[in-house]
């Protein structure tokens, strides 16, 4: 009998054993079909070649323009901080969502999501040669990025300043940079790689300081001023305009929103299409939910 | 009645004993926490997933690039040499069942060595590994902390065979010093390429789920492919996870070392004066090291951080999203601890060097950052650390371990009160 009680008791072990953690399954994989795809990859990258998606070349010069607006101002908050009050206070501002005159919705990225396939005409307009390289500063005082929303150009060195009297570090994880810049000093860097979307500048020493930095190869992008307004000049004209909108706390924005006062849908922060002709301009007032960040 | 449910109870129980818990066929898991958090970065809608057959068709498209865990393959790159890489035959030692082929070659060393704690897919996620801090590496995000090269740069072979070599102190990864160096190189190769395999499905998920035309209010999800006859448009539709591939190779062909610059006299354990400057610059504004380390150096000052590989699975107020993540497979995010300096115990390696290269570069996947370096005959307007003012640093971090904590930070010295 005690015999058959152990046996069981291992049983019980035994048949609780197995696994600690079980997780949904894998679909199985089409064996046919991976051998067709490994046979069309046979070649490697020599036999396939990079893709060409982008067919249309552009015709000519436009501007896209236009505000973005809440339908009601959002009131600015604070959160109380514990590093540093000689220099950074008790309070820090938060910055996630900041309305203007208005209600203009500042700090909101626009930027073209288009294959940009060259940096000459008909693509890029020669004006933007002369800012290719321009250095974009980026500073922080009091404990705040002064720029809280920064975009620019994969080509531009970012210079970091402290204007503070204490150490800062600056972490841009997707660029993996991460680096203390003494007070008073800076460090230069060029991103060379580009953003899909908006990515964090974070301070590990000071963990409630944050900004957003976009980097883009092309030069279409902007970010709202505090009256919520942005423009994209002289935009390749010919080509359907894909144009991405993305805010820091609804990140691309999607659902209802109000363009010219007709109602839109956009999924993903992408706008209907819009193809311009040489010359255009087209004026975008842009009416959003104040629902959508709160 | 008890008595035969006792029995019925030990027949069944014993035969699973005897037959075990092993899993039947060898698979690598798919990311299924990356591509939910994709999911929601990218679809417009918390609630909306892949389709079916489009998980389906990641799967196959990893499995015809890279294999499976028992026949692993490394796709070819127009350019690059990935025999240099990862060898083909040094990842069939590596993968595969434990045993050893007519000439005494060991076969399955990852499986023999590393797969408990570092899973079949190189997730962190094997068996054991809930049982450990910290986590064992999760490979698949292509991050390493102890290289000797910049950040943002892939770890040298050396650097990889080092860990294999001496272990890491402090964690639970052992040394393996008794392998043989063609085995280690197998488990290099191997690490890099599940790497590469992770780092490649990470941006298959990004494409499927922010590049490919979802429609979930309309329930239209396109497949990841069409297979057809017609291989020249097979080819073009998979040129996408091509170029995917060889940007993640690019990046791990040949990474370089950061140079060091040696120190002007050779590191004394006893040099009291270099002690001191360290200390000083450990405590000040430059090198800012006590505001993470803490005033004790004890690993105190900032204890609220997580590391990559945790914080991709927090987010800020949304707790349920963390507990989705776990229950797709992550390990359940921890705190990321700074190291307690007093203990002597340096997981990237305790030499000088080792030193020089965690202060200069940064760690990489932890909130380490680089200190700002300066030339050597740059004036003191100029701030930053001279090469010199680094070795101080790390003849002080070494000597920490003997400093006597039981006074407050401002009047313990390890050196006379002149010397300071």
């Amino acid at each position: 009998m005690k015999i058959q009680i152990t046996i069981a008791i291992l049983s019980v072990v035994a048949l609780s054993g197995c696994d600690v953690r079980k997780f949904a399954t894998d679909p199985a994989v089409n064996v046919t079909e991976v051998a067709a795809l490994r046979k069309a990859l046979g070649g490697g990258a020599a036999a396939v070649g990079p893709s060409t998606a982008e067919t249309a070349t552009p015709v000519g010069w436009a501007t896209v323009q236009g505000k973005i607006t809440l339908t009601a101002a959002v009131a600015t908050t604070t959160k109380g901080v514990d590093k540093d009050p000689q220099v950074c206070g008790t309070m820090a501002p938060v910055e996630d969502v900041v309305t203007g005159p208005g209600n203009g919705l500042k700090n909101v990225v626009v930027f073209l999501a288009n294959k940009i396939p060259s940096e000459e005409t008909p693509w890029v307009h020669p004006s933007y040669a002369a800012t290719k390289d321009t250095v974009v500063d980026f500073d922080q005082k009091k404990c705040i990025f002064l720029s809280h929303v920064l975009a620019m150009r994969t080509s531009q060195p970012l210079k970091i300043l402290n204007s503070d009297p204490i150490g800062h570090n600056t972490s841009i994880n997707f660029l993996s940079y991460n680096s203390i810049i003494p007070s008073g000093s800076s460090d230069q860097i060029v991103p060379a790689k580009a953003m899909s979307e908006p990515s964090p500048v974070t301070c590990s020493i000071h963990p409630w300081m944050q900004a957003f930095l976009f980097t883009s190869k092309h030069p279409y992008f902007a970010v709202t001023d505090e009256n919520g307004a942005f423009k994209l000049e002289n935009v390749p004209a010919g080509i359907d305009l894909e144009i991405r909108v993305w805010q820091e706390k609804s990140k691309f924005i999607s659902g209802d929103v109000k363009v010219n006062d007709a109602a839109q849908k956009w999924s993903k922060g992408r706008m209907p299409k819009m193809n311009l002709a040489d010359g255009d301009s087209k004026d975008l007032n842009i009416v959003l939910d104040v629902a959508m960040f709160q | 009645m008890f008595r035969n449910l006792g029995l019925l109870a030990s027949v069944v129980g014993l035969g699973v004993f005897a037959i075990g818990c092993d899993a039947p066929v060898a698979n690598f898991r798919l990311n299924r926490a990356f591509e939910r958090k994709m999911e929601i970065a990218n679809l417009g809608d918390e609630k909306a997933h892949l389709s079916t057959q489009q998980v389906q068709d990641v799967a196959e498209i990893l499995t015809a690039l890279f294999g499976t865990p028992d026949d692993p393959n490394m796709p070819a790159v127009e350019g690059v040499d990935v025999a240099k890489v990862a060898d083909p035959y040094l990842l069939k030692i590596a993968a595969g069942k434990v045993g050893s082929d007519q000439n005494g070659v060991a076969h399955g060393l990852y499986r023999e060595h590393c797969v408990h704690c570092h899973g079949i897919s190189g997730d962190g996620a094997g068996p054991t590994a809930y049982f450990l801090n910290p986590y064992p590496r999760d490979y698949r995000p292509g991050i390493y902390k102890f290289k000797s090269t910049k950040k943002g740069a892939k770890p040298t072979h050396d650097d990889l065979m080092k860990t294999l070599k001496n272990g890491i102190a402090g964690t639970a990864m052992p040394s393996f010093a008794l392998l043989d160096d063609q085995e280690l190189d197998a488990l290099a190769a191997y690490v890099r390429y599940l790497s590469i395999r992770g780092e490649v499905e990470r941006k298959i998920w990004t494409y499927a789920t922010a590049d490919l035309e979802n429609d979930p209010e309309k329930n239209e999800f396109p497949r990841l492919f069409e297979v057809t006859d017609d291989q020249d448009k097979l080819k073009e539709q998979l040129a996408p996870y091509v170029e995917m591939v060889n940007e993640v190779v690019a990046n791990w062909v040949a990474p370089e070392p950061v140079a060091i610059a040696a120190p002007k006299k050779e590191l004394q354990v006893q040099d009291v004066e270099s002690i001191a400057r360290g200390r000083a610059l450990f405590y000040g504004q430059i090198a800012n090291c006590v505001s993470c380390h803490g005033e004790s150096g004890l690993g105190d000052g900032q204890r609220d951080f997580y590391d990559d590989w945790s914080g991709e699975w927090v987010e800020k107020g949304k707790p349920q999203l963390t507990a989705e993540y776990v229950a797709l497979g992550v390990m359940p995010p921890r705190n990321l601890i700074p190291r307690n300096l007093r203990l002597g115990v340096y997981r990237g390696g305790h030499r000088p060097i080792d030193l020089y290269w965690r202060i200069t570069n940064g760690i990489e996947g932890a909130q380490m950052p680089a200190a700002p370096m300066k030339a050597a005959d740059a004036g003191p307007e100029v701030k930053g650390l001279t090469p010199s003012d680094v070795w101080d640093l790390i003849n002080y971090v070494r000597a920490m371990p003997y400093e006597a904590l039981s006074q407050p930070p401002a009047q313990q010295s390890p050196v006379a009160k002149e010397n300071l």
